[in-house]
């Protein structure tokens, strides 16, 4: 096996690999590797063609494709060496990365330091475990795009989605403008977990209905998919008798949530979060163990790209510093109070933080309207940002600036919960 | 005299805006919270407009489908007419990103552009 030295390996040349991988050099870093199992770097963007990426982040409207182009192509001027066709098959704690690939056979590079950007990966029919028969004709949603989008081939004639997220919502429109007949989303939650302009844009115009709190609960056919029986759910997510309705299809996509792949970090014995399903990170994306940092979709899953890029960012100017030999040790937890299903990072250090803003991530259990964020510390309000609304499917940004960390006290845990906002309630 | 609803996406507080249209003439637009709102809105309730994205068949390539997007919005009713044009396309490999796919698709002034390059596969 061919050993090589390397200051930075990056694990994923999706966007938040590649992000990482351009920041790490620009940072200082003398050689970083991007290792991907594709035969094409750019993630999973290559087969989203729908636009709306980079708003934020470029203050301009791209297509996934192009958004993954702008960053192939920094990467190649920044001097990032991509490998591709290559398979991460472990990571050992003492930051060894040992790969297989047809080309190159078995390699073991040696890392300074590490950044896991694996990504996340869609739930299945056995993860929600619907009843029924196993006939083909079912797919998660971006399985269906890779056909549409990629292979060139339609899944179906007749497609029912489950559940509304951002993926399941595309995958409406896009099977319709490719002339099949879409019977509706269904969703089991009383609201949709996409983004709203997905539902205007892609449902509202072709006018495919939304079925909120109703459910598949059977699947039919033998081959092939013939249909599903829906139900109306209560608050308790119950199915309700009475309420079963059958819905002819030969095509069923599940968009019914991602799980970050995190097998890798598994192995070589990274902490995870099991409210994100990610490594606990600290403010610069480092995890529990110092050298492996972790940013995208496999630290928690994003709802834009362009939040996966600022994210990528820290990861890989962390990554790099810590290759040169200046880490950032963590000082203080970030507790998830009432409201909050997480936030990220989970550690800080309130002091090493310097003139930067310090980027929270969170995101809420339910819809709420006229609330407030509380940080507070041994249960002394420290910070409140109050906010108009916040949705589960929209990810809460918080920025804490350095005047604002003035507030805070070094040494102690901070506690984060939603609130409703008295004065504007 | 009739009245449309439409839910604003410019931001992500969603306003619901109500158009009254008379005569198929806009009149009065109300529940917008900004500007760019009541833009969106105007627009919306008179002219919608889409960027199209979808892909074309392609040859020669690593795969078999090209990713392509309208160099504009479109207008929204010219959508589908615009998706069986282009399903007439075979593309030949290779293909720069921004590469002119259909000229003036549908007469709308708007051309059908490469949102990707594609080699030759060797």
């Amino acid at each position: 096996m061919q050993t090589f030295d390397v200051d930075v390996v990056v694990v994923g040349a999706g966007p938040a690999g590649l992000g990482a991988a351009i920041k790490a050099r620009e940072s200082g870093a003398r050689q970083v590797l991007v290792l991907e199992r594709d035969y094409e770097a750019g993630g999973i963007l290559n087969q989203c063609i729908h636009n709306g990426f980079g708003l934020q982040y470029f203050s301009e409207e791209l297509t996934g494709p192009e958004y993954a182009g702008r960053f192939i192509t920094g990467a190649e001027k920044a001097g990032v060496e991509i490998q591709t066709d290559t398979m991460v098959l472990e990571i050992t704690p003492a930051r060894e990365v040992i790969t297989s690939s047809s080309r190159h056979g078995l390699q073991k590079f040696r890392a300074r330091s590490i950044i896991l950007a694996m990504g996340c990966r869609e739930r299945t029919r056995e993860a929600i475990q619907i009843y029924g028969s196993r006939p083909a004709g079912i797919f998660s949603a971006g399985t269906a795009q890779r056909f549409t989008n990629i292979e060139g081939f339609i899944p179906g004639r007749e497609v029912a989605v489950l559940g509304s997220g951002d993926i399941g919502l595309i995958m409406a429109r896009r099977m319709k403008l490719e002339g099949c007949s879409v019977q509706g989303v269904f969703e089991l939650l009383p609201y949709t977990s996409g983004l709203s302009r997905n539902v205007v844009q892609c449902l509202n115009d072709f006018s495919i209905p939304l079925y909120l709190q109703r459910t598949a609960v059977r699947i039919h056919g033998e081959d092939r998919l013939e249909g599903i029986t829906t139900m109306q759910v209560d608050k308790k997510l119950q199915p309700q008798a009475g309420t079963s309705e059958f819905i002819p299809c030969d095509t069923l996509l599940l968009s019914v949530g991602l799980i970050p792949e995190n097998e890798l970090s598994r192995g070589v014995g990274v902490a995870l979060d099991h409210r994100t399903g990610g490594p606990l990170v600290n403010q610069g994306r480092m995890t529990g163990i110092p050298g492996i940092f972790a940013c995208g979709n496999v630290v928690q899953v994003h709802d834009l790209a362009d939040d996966v890029t600022r994210e990528s960012e820290i990861a890989g100017e962390a990554a790099a510093l810590f290759a040169a030999g200046s880490p950032v040790a963590h000082r203080e937890k970030v507790e998830t109070g009432n409201g909050l299903r997480y936030v990220v990072p989970q550690n800080i250090n309130i002091a090493a933080a310097g003139e930067e803003d310090l980027l929270l991530f969170m995101r809420a259990e339910v819809p709420r309207r006229k609330i407030r964020i509380r940080i507070s510390q041994e249960g002394q309000e420290k910070l409140s940002f109050p906010l108009p609304f916040i949705k589960p499917g929209e990810i809460i940004k918080l920025a804490i600036t350095p005047e604002m960390r003035t507030e805070l006290t070094p040494g102690h845990n901070l506690n984060i919960e939603v609130e409703r906002d008295k004065k504007n309630g | 005299m009739g009245e449309k609803k439409l839910i604003c996406v410019i931001c992500p507080v969603g306003c619901e805006i109500y158009g009254t249209i008379n005569k198929g003439k806009l009149q009065e637009i109300k529940g917008h919270r900004c500007e760019q709102g009541e833009e969106y809105a105007r627009e919306e309730f008179t002219s919608p407009a889409r960027i199209l994205t979808a892909t074309v068949n392609i040859r020669g390539g690593r795969v078999s489908q090209l990713p392509v997007k309208s160099s504009g919005p479109l207008p929204r009713e010219k959508i589908e007419p615009a998706m069986k044009v282009l399903a007439q396309v075979m593309q030949k490999a290779p293909v720069q990103e921004g590469q002119v796919i259909i000229e003036n698709i549908l007469n709308t002034g708007k051309d059908l552009i490469a949102t990707r390059s594609m080699d030759v596969l060797d």
